[in-house]
Order: C-alpha cells, then sequence, then structure tokens
C-alpha cells in the first residue's frame, strides 16, 4: 500500500517556538552557532532547502545566518530597521558585542530610552523577525503531490528572459501536462466506479474500463517523463516517483511491471483511444485483469469493519460475499 | 560609451587609474536587472552588457533538442562559470559593473538540487567582487485574489537561493529595494560614493 504520510509537506515550527528560538539568538547575536540554535530554527523549510548539506547541522546554520542576516537587512519597518540590525549584531553594532551594548545601540539607532527600548519595543522586533522567518519559510512550502493553484486572470504573464525563469516556466508546462493527465484519469476512474455502482449495463462498464485503462497508459508515461525530466530536482523536499504520482488519481487494479509497460506501449504507439484498443487486441490475461476488476463492486471497509465488530464477523466474509454478489452478476 | 553626467564622468575616469573595482548585480528574475543595467550603460558607467547564462542556455537547449536534464544541468553550470571567471579575469582597471557573478552558480545549483561543484567553490575563493547589489524583486507576484502562481513562487524562490548564494560565499549583499531603474542606480552609486548619474550634466 502507498503510503501518503511521505509525501505530506512537513509542518513548519509553531510562531511560539520561532519566536523563543529568536530570542535565543539575540542572546549572542550575529553569527549563529550551531549551539544555540534549535531545531525550531533549522527545522524552518527556508533554512533547509537553501542549506548546502539540508542534512547537516552546520550547514543549516550557515545557511540560518543568511536567512536573518537577508531578514534583518530587508526588514519592512523602516523606523526600526537599523534598530533591529543592531540588536542582532549587524552594523551600527559589531559581531562579537554584548547584548547590553547592542541593545543601547539599538534603542539610541530608534531614538528610545533604553529601558522603554527593552521592555516595550524588543519584543515587538522579535516578533517581527519570527514572523518574517516563518514567511519566508512559507515560500519554500510546497509539494509536487499538490496541483498547482490556479486564478483568474486578465494579464499576460511573460516569462522574463532568463536561464532559471524558463527553466521554471518549463518545469510549470510539465506540471501542468502533468496534472491534467492525472486529473483526466481520475475522471475515467470515478466513472467506472459510478457505473459499477449503478449496477450499469455490463458493456457500457467494460468500455470505462478500458477508456480507464488508455488514461491510465497517458497519465503514467506523462508522470514516466516528468519524473524523468525534472526529478528529484528543483530543491523538491517530497520526491515522489512516477507511480505514486499515477497512483494519486485513485485506485487502479494492481498491474505487473510488463502488463503497465504494455499499456504504456500501446498508447505511445496509438494516437487515440482506438488504436489503443486495437493493439491491445490479444491481450486476454490483461484485459481481464483490469476489466474485471471493474466488474467486481469494491468492499465497503470503514462500515463493514464497524459492522464486523459488532457482529463478530470477519471483514474477509463480508469482502467474499461481495465477491460473490458481484461474480453472479457478472456472470450473468 | 561615455557619461553624460561630468562629474560621474569625472569619477569613473579617475577610477581608470586604479585597481580594478567589480559590483555586481543580481536577483531572480522579474528583479528588474535589465533595466538597471540599461541605465547603468546608458550613464556610460562600463557594464557587461549580457549574462553569458542565457545564450549558453540557449546553445545547450539546441544541442541537446530537449530541457536541461538534472545530468546536463552541472555541464551548463561550469560553462556559466568559465564564462563569468573570464568576464571577471578581463577586467583590469576602474569600475565595472557585472549582469550577476560567479555566486550566482550556488543558486542555480542548489536550485536543481546539486551541491555547489569544487570549481565553483574555488572560483568564488579567487575571485572576489567589491561588491554586491541585489535587486529585491519588483512584482509582489500577488493577484487581487491573493493567488500566488506556480511559477511566481519558484522565481521568488529562486531569488531567495541566489541571495544564500552570496552569503554562503562570504558577501553581504546590499539590498536594492523596489524602484525605478534610475532611482536604483542612484542608491548604488550613492552607496559607492560614486556622484548620482540622475544629478545633472
Amino acid at each position: 500500500m502507498l503510503c501518503f504520510n511521505a509525501f505530506m509537506p512537513r509542518k513548519d515550527p509553531e510562531a511560539g517556538e520561532v519566536a523563543a528560538a529568536v530570542q535565543r539568538v539575540l542572546r549572542r547575536g550575529l553569527p549563529v552557532t550551531p549551539s544555540e540554535v534549535g531545531p525550531a530554527l533549522l527545522g524552518l523549510r527556508g533554512v533547509i532547502a537553501r542549506a548546502v548539506d539540508p542534512n547537516d547541522d552546520a550547514s543549516r546554520t550557515a545557511a540560518l545566518e543568511g536567512v536573518l542576516r537577508g531578514v534583518l537587512v530587508r526588514f519592512g519597518e523602516a523606523r526600526h530597521a537599523e534598530a533591529v540590525q543592531a540588536l542582532f549584531g549587524l552594523p551600527p553594532a559589531a559581531p562579537g558585542q554584548n547584548l547590553t551594548v547592542r541593545r543601547g545601540l539599538a534603542a539610541a539607532a530608534a531614538g528610545y530610552e533604553v529601558h522603554h527600548f527593552r521592555k516595550r519595543v524588543e519584543p515587538r522586533l522579535i516578533q517581527h523577525v519570527a514572523w518574517a522567518l516563518l514567511a519566508d519559510a512559507d515560500r519554500f512550502t510546497r509539494s509536487r503531490m499538490i496541483a498547482p493553484r490556479l486564478a483568474p486572470t486578465g494579464e499576460r504573464h511573460p516569462v522574463p528572459a532568463d536561464p532559471f525563469a524558463w527553466e521554471v516556466a518549463e518545469h510549470e508546462e510539465a506540471l501542468s501536462r502533468l496534472w491534467s493527465a492525472i486529473y483526466a484519469l481520475r475522471a475515467e476512474l470515478l466513472a467506472a466506479e459510478r457505473l459499477t455502482s449503478l449496477d450499469a449495463d455490463r458493456q457500457e462498464v467494460i468500455r470505462q474500463a478500458v477508456t480507464a485503462a488508455w488514461q491510465w497508459a497517458l497519465a503514467s508515461t506523462e508522470a514516466t517523463r516528468y519524473a524523468t525530466a525534472f526529478g528529484p530536482s528543483i530543491a523538491d523536499e517530497s520526491e515522489a516517483s512516477a507511480h505514486d504520482l499515477v497512483a494519486l488519481a485513485g485506485w487502479t487494479p494492481p498491474l505487473s511491471p510488463e502488463q503497465a509497460e504494455r499499456l504504456r506501449d500501446a498508447a505511445a504507439e496509438a494516437g487515440d483511444r482506438a488504436g489503443f484498443v486495437a493493439r491491445l487486441s490479444d491481450e486476454t490475461a490483461l484485459g481481464s485483469t483490469w476489466i474485471d476488476a471493474f466488474l467486481t463492486p469494491a468492499p465497503r471497509p470503514c462500515r463493514e469493519v464497524l459492522l464486523t465488530k459488532q457482529k463478530g464477523r470477519s471483514c474477509d466474509q463480508h469482502q467474499h460475499r461481495a465477491r460473490r454478489r458481484a461474480g453472479g452478476r457478472v456472470d450473468g | 560609451m561615455t557619461s553624460t553626467n561630468t562629474v560621474l564622468a569625472d569619477a569613473l575616469e579617475a577610477a581608470l587609474m586604479g585597481d580594478p573595482r567589480r559590483y555586481v548585480i543580481t536577483g531572480g528574475p522579474s528583479s528588474g536587472k535589465d533595466d538597471l543595467i540599461e541605465a547603468i550603460r546608458a550613464a556610460g558607467i562600463p557594464c557587461m552588457e549580457t549574462e553569458p547564462g542565457r545564450e549558453i542556455y540557449r546553445k545547450h537547449r539546441k544541442r541537446l533538442g530537449r530541457h536541461l536534464r538534472r545530468e546536463d544541468r552541472r555541464e551548463y553550470s561550469l560553462e556559466v562559470l568559465e564564462a563569468f571567471i573570464a568576464e571577471y579575469s578581463a577586467h583590469k582597471h576602474g569600475i565595472r559593473f557585472y549582469n550577476r557573478g560567479i555566486p550566482d552558480g550556488y543558486g542555480w545549483e542548489r536550485f536543481f538540487g546539486l551541491g555547489p561543484a569544487p570549481q565553483l567553490e574555488e572560483a568564488s575563493r579567487l575571485y572576489r567582487y567589491d561588491a554586491i547589489f541585489v535587486l529585491d524583486p519588483l512584482d509582489t507576484f500577488e493577484d487581487p485574489d491573493d493567488i500566488v502562481w506556480a511559477k511566481d513562487r519558484e522565481i521568488r524562490r529562486v531569488h531567495e537561493l541566489i541571495v544564500q548564494g552570496y552569503y554562503d560565499a562570504g558577501y553581504d549583499p546590499v539590498f536594492v529595494a523596489p524602484d525605478s531603474a534610475s532611482a536604483r542606480l542612484d542608491f548604488i552609486c550613492a552607496n559607492l560614493r560614486l556622484p548620482k548619474p540622475s544629478r545633472g550634466v
């Protein structure tokens, strides 16, 4: 069974944890050292994505240093920009100065009396730095397993003449084609399950199952193409295989690698569904594997399990009966 | 090209007598880099015209007949590095602005999940620039519905990875806020203690 947990986006640390961690960094100021930064800061996605070696704390610490400097130098509130930089040891302060000295410089830069600054202003600045770190982390929150969001737009979106932008645009092109294929497969699988549930005409179910097989082959080919061209790449934290991507469309009958390859080859050779069917006309075993599965109603595990617990029946018994019911209908 | 601002022209002339001074203009796509480079050139300040990465990218695509895959990116990256080193080494006297610099390679490599190449690490150590100006993105990439397009999110990520590359290479970049190209150039010149190009002739 496919475990989706492995592909779920990692959760960033809570705002409170980040603020507390920033407070700890403040004690000694920049540059940060591995001993004074905990998992809350080293676990931020923005830090992990920038680290040369994400598995190495020293590398993450170096990345955190860059993130913090970037946040401080681009501090949004102009009035407190110099103060927050001084507070953390950037000019007008200097590395190695203790917090009292840095705080004095920061208070002076913002035009406050030092005690007022420490009590009223400093906590707010720390909070702002924490939010900025979390906002940065949000920019790095992504998962290949989630389709790109779309929005209505009346504006043209030109691609800047830049190798980075060309790569990014090409990646989104491939991603759009991939998701288009996955959703098309999803539609056909849903249609097949709906017809089965409706107890529709056998021929109708078979026709739909074949359409789903064709769409599966197209989606699988697209996913393989995508995984070959882009994976693992683009600093992606969720490395999904072509198989994992296609599996997102929904349940499909289990196929051997050879059968899967045969379907993909047939779809690649054929220009349309009719050509796909023609190329597989001799594949009786493959046809049975795929089509028979859709002619069999799926068991309803959750309710059955509950009933099983209540009535003391085994889940297997329910599934066996479901199969027998379905078998009768198919054969008839 | 000669500066039309005489004070600036004098300053550039004087700088020609001294050691080379190299300043990098960098940032992700959509940061207004091209407009600024054009403004720098229009002001008569020596500047690298085009980023070598673009032509090398086109050449690689043409040769491969397809998208650059993971295995192709390293080769591309090294060729771009060579071009940057050649640009760096060719400059002997005075001021020159660069359309991206050697440490941009860190951003490229990280974006594509590659570790930094030893050649890049060595070049970053040997060929040092005098100042780095990072142009923060002009576009906030937010539409009225607050939806950020996947491509635009990626572009913002590229920007941040480029910035990190400069920190990794031991630089403290100066961030240039979104503004018109001439205002940005004035800011940069003020930072370098050069006369502002917009201040008279």
